[in-house]
């Protein structure tokens, strides 16, 4: 059994210690906005908050979290940022698959949640380890300066 | 389908007036809007079982709601939202007013010239040009005429606007009250489009119709159905463990000690391929590691990268046939044989992975009465068809749900995953969501295949090009996917693609192909298909002669005189990249162009090779001429994509073979490109009035050739072979 603090509710999931994180979201929870697109931390798809830090789920086993906070895409409605950061997006529309999206909101969320306006390298270490096959790393910089009222493009 | 025959199109609006939902026929409409849930987050498995209106390409509801089910699939590319721009500027609706999910497979909208329903070739904007917008404008007009004749009026005194009637005397109605009406008028045969001048959407960059739910993680792919029903069963995950070499059996398996696993449910196999079902992911990639399985590798399980390549070689040398050319009236040899000077080259192309972010993915649930599937296919109706003929059952109890998928390009024209599936969900009696992992996905790939080509190249005094050999060493997709789309000589017509449509002339071009059937792989489609192969080498042949000929690549182009829309392109690209000024120190420029999918394309690459031997990419200009750019920042968007996809793969990406298997397995071994590494990239569009032409594939089939002519100019050499990574070390 392990109790886990998920997009602010605490519940009690008959899980043991070692199944990652991102399978008890989305196999457990029913939490599917979480990606899997490699299991080994290598494309950032199945990127959530804990304790408001980006952390790769399909590598956290469940039981080494404890009372952290764990946000996921589903969990958002109270972060100001958060809305900043999906405005941002609709703006400069760096969607198209789509799947590689929440893990690559997920960053650039904890990003400005620790700096309030990194420049354009900052924001490449923050979201250089997120795969995006459909290459649309341009605009998400871009949707990320515009979520901090940065007017300029690249 | 731009010359789209009446017919064609009359048998495409038949299913369109055949679809529009009446409240006479409530029952089944009933049905059909209470198996899309309001929140589209989870999917009932209530499916219609009337069959009558899955070939409504639109829907008008009894509440004003316009549901469009589009054929098409979304694979990234932008389709629902330049689909519905389409639909929405006839319709006289605003775009958000229209709410677009997918068409179930249906015959009805397979399009003159098409072998099925086919999402591919950057074609779907081009299809879909004509008939959806005639489709909506003759819906809006039999509104019209069944609103004037309620009110008894002119239909030249009443408009539509933003999905509401209005007559010349205030009168004022939503669409829906005239649903009853149109069924008794007969079907306007055709009627005027918009002007050009008249659209308030066409040209008008527009958001994706997709954005909100795919940024709240709403959005529904394979792997993400929920089942609600509590008469259905609980969904358990089935992981895959295939035979890692082509043509290997399954020789033994021992699941004792796996089967002891709390929380495993069923160890099932067929021929090659392994499913442990469990409750989760994570309970069956931990029993997948307590399974004793021993294949039979069977005939390839000695094969090397190195053994693929020696196949070509060899096969270089045996019979070719001609299989294009552009002048009939001499041999190419004595066109050759004419020229001051022959050049001689040999292109190489290696395997490539699809790689998409998403595993290959299916859920699948098989009662008494249907077959339910969430999975993504390129031609969905052969691929309802498959399964139904698998099943043994009628095409009407299978439900083939195209939901979103984490891209494809090209993979999912492929449907071997989703028989795969369904012969599993058969043997079991809940639903199945059938995972791959990462690992799998990439060693069950159908990789895009290696080749050669060898071309020779005449050019005149003058230097400028006049006749080329080509000769294509490969395997053919075409053959391995579908023969019917072979010629009659048996030809595939995919290894002509962009040679037959070169943007500039060369007198006397021909096409040599000598066939390569290599066992150990499946060849698959990939992104730009026979294009992407093909451009490389012409383009880059060019590069070479103009190298040779001491003179300036676009200006070399130019002399070979190039098409009006061609000129556009090159000027464009040249203008915005200061073409005229030389390139900042250390910064090598290339340059390659296409006329392919009706459109046309110039890139510049700049690049760097810093003291380290590593590259950078520092900017990438294009210019493109895709006739009407419906929604320009889309389009933009997809070059942008195509770009970095075929930049990155020409840079870095080479399937390795050992033991007869795909040695790549995930990410770690197979480098694409990420954020700090992609250039930044401008797309400049061709303001046009012509038909729409392609678009999603076309930044891909120029990269590689500009990326090489990039490097090579600062590596001085011709660089012949691909990854480019390979000259750096």
């Amino acid at each position: 059994m392990v109790e886990l603090n998920i997009n602010n509710k605490i519940v009690r999931l008959d899980v043991s210690d070692d199944m990652p994180l991102l399978w008890v979201l989305r196999d457990v929870m029913g939490l599917t906005g979480t990606k899997y697109g490699c299991g080994i931390g290598e494309c950032g798809a199945c990127t959530v908050h804990l304790d408001g830090k980006p952390v790769r789920s399909c590598s956290l086993p469940v039981g080494s979290i404890g009372n952290q906070s764990i946000i996921t895409i589903e969990g958002l409605d109270n972060d100001p940022i958060a809305q900043k950061i999906l405005d941002g997006w609709v703006e400069k529309q760096p969607t198209q698959c789509g799947y590689c999206q929440p893990g690559q909101i997920m960053a650039a969320i904890a990003l400005l949640h620790e700096k309030e306006k990194p420049s354009k390298e900052e924001i490449n270490r923050a979201l250089s380890g997120h795969v995006c096959r459909c290459g649309m790393y341009q605009r998400i910089r871009n949707a990320i300066k515009v979520a901090v009222g940065s007017t300029e493009d690249e | 389908m731009s010359n789209l025959s009446r017919r064609a199109f009359f048998t495409k609006t038949g299913a369109l007036i055949l679809g529009v939902s009446l409240p006479i026929l409530a029952k089944a409409q009933d049905k059909i809007v209470t198996s899309k849930s309001e929140d589209n987050s989870h999917h009932s498995v209530n499916t219609p079982t009337n069959n009558e209106y899955h070939n409504a390409y639109i829907e008008i509801t009894s509440n004003n709601q316009i549901l469009f089910h589009i054929p098409d699939i979304e694979f990234g590319q932008g389709i629902y939202t330049a689909a519905a721009m389409l639909l929405a500027e006839e319709l006289e609706v605003e775009l958000s007013a229209i709410k677009v999910d997918a068409a179930l497979p249906n015959p009805e909208y397979i399009l003159k010239g098409e072998v099925t329903e086919v999402t591919w070739g950057s074609g779907s904007t081009q299809k879909d040009w004509f008939p959806l917008q005639q489709s909506a404008a003759i819906l809006r007009t039999m509104l019209l005429q069944a609103a004037a004749q309620s009110w008894k009026i002119d239909i030249n005194q009443c408009h539509a606007k933003a999905g509401q009637i209005y007559g010349q005397n205030g009168q004022q109605a939503p669409y829906a009250q005239f649903l009853h009406d149109i069924y008794n008028l007969s079907i306007p045969k055709e009627v005027p489009l918009k002007k050009t001048e008249d659209y308030r959407l066409i040209g008008k960059s527009q958001p994706r119709v997709d954005t909100s739910e795919k940024i709240k993680g709403k959005a529904i792919y394979a792997t993400d159905i929920h089942l609600e029903d509590p008469s259905v069963p609980a969904i358990r995950t089935g992981l895959m463990i295939a035979c890692p070499v082509v043509g290997g059996k399954l020789a033994h398996l021992d699941d004792k000690n796996a089967k002891q696993i709390q929380g495993v449910i069923d160890i099932v196999s067929l021929e090659n391929i392994v499913c442990i079902i469990a409750e989760n992911f994570w309970i069956a990639s931990k029993a997948a590691k307590q399974l004793v399985i021993e294949w039979d590798y069977g005939s390839q399980s000695a094969a090397t990268t190195d053994s693929i390549y020696k196949q070509l070689d060899q096969a270089a040398d045996e019979q070719q046939a001609i299989i294009g050319y552009n002048n009939s009236s001499e041999k190419i040899e004595v066109s050759l044989n004419a020229t001051s000077h022959i050049y001689n080259g040999t292109y190489k192309q290696p395997m490539l992975l699809h790689a998409a972010l998403e595993p290959l993915s299916c859920t699948i649930f098989i009662n008494e009465t249907k077959c339910e599937i969430w999975s993504c296919s390129q031609t969905p109706l052969w691929t309802r068809d498959k399964v139904a003929a698998l099943l043994k059952r009628d095409t009407k109890e299978i439900y083939f749900h195209n939901v979103f998928v984490g891209g494809s390009f090209g993979r999912r024209l492929n449907d071997e995953y989703i028989l795969q599936a369904v012969q599993f969900a058969q043997k079991v009696s809940y639903p199945l969501k059938c995972v791959w992992s990462r690992e799998e996905d990439f060693v069950q790939d159908h990789v895009r295949p290696p080749y050669l080509d060898q071309i020779e190249a005449g050019v005149d005094a003058d230097g400028l090009i006049t006749a080329v050999k080509h000769h294509i060493i490969g395997p053919s997709v075409t053959a391995f996917w579908d023969k019917s789309l072979l010629s009659k000589e048996g030809m595939d017509p995919d290894l002509l693609l962009g040679i037959d449509t070169l943007p500039y002339q060369i007198p006397h071009y021909q096409l040599n192909y000598t066939n390569c059937d290599i066992q150990s792989i499946i060849p698959g489609w990939w992104q730009g298909n026979g294009a992407t192969r093909n451009i490389f080498v012409v383009e880059s042949t060019i590069n070479k002669c103009a190298k040779k000929a001491k003179k300036d690549p676009i200006e070399y182009r130019k002399l070979l005189k190039p098409d009006a829309r061609a000129i556009a392109v090159i000027d464009m690209v040249a203008q915005h990249a200061q073409w005229e000024q030389q390139p900042p120190k250390d910064i090598g420029r290339g340059f390659a162009m296409a006329h392919v999918f009706g459109s046309y394309i110039a890139m510049v690459v700049e690049a760097e090779i810093t003291a380290m031997s590593v590259v950078r990419l520092h900017r990438v200009i294009v210019a493109l001429d895709c006739g009407l750019a419906v929604n320009p920042d889309q389009i933009s968007a997809q070059i942008e994509s195509s770009a970095i996809y075929g930049l990155g793969a020409a840079l870095y990406n080479e399937v390795q073979i050992q033991n007869g298997q795909i040695v790549q397995r995930n990410f770690n071994q197979y480098r694409v490109l990420h954020m700090n590494e992609v250039p930044q990239i401008e797309v400049h569009i061709i303001k046009s009035n012509e038909h729409p032409s392609g678009v999603g594939e076309l930044g891909t089939i120029v990269s590689a050739p500009a990326l090489a002519d990039a490097l090579g100019s600062i590596l001085n050499k011709n660089l012949y072979s691909l990854p480019l990574n390979k000259y750096l070390t």
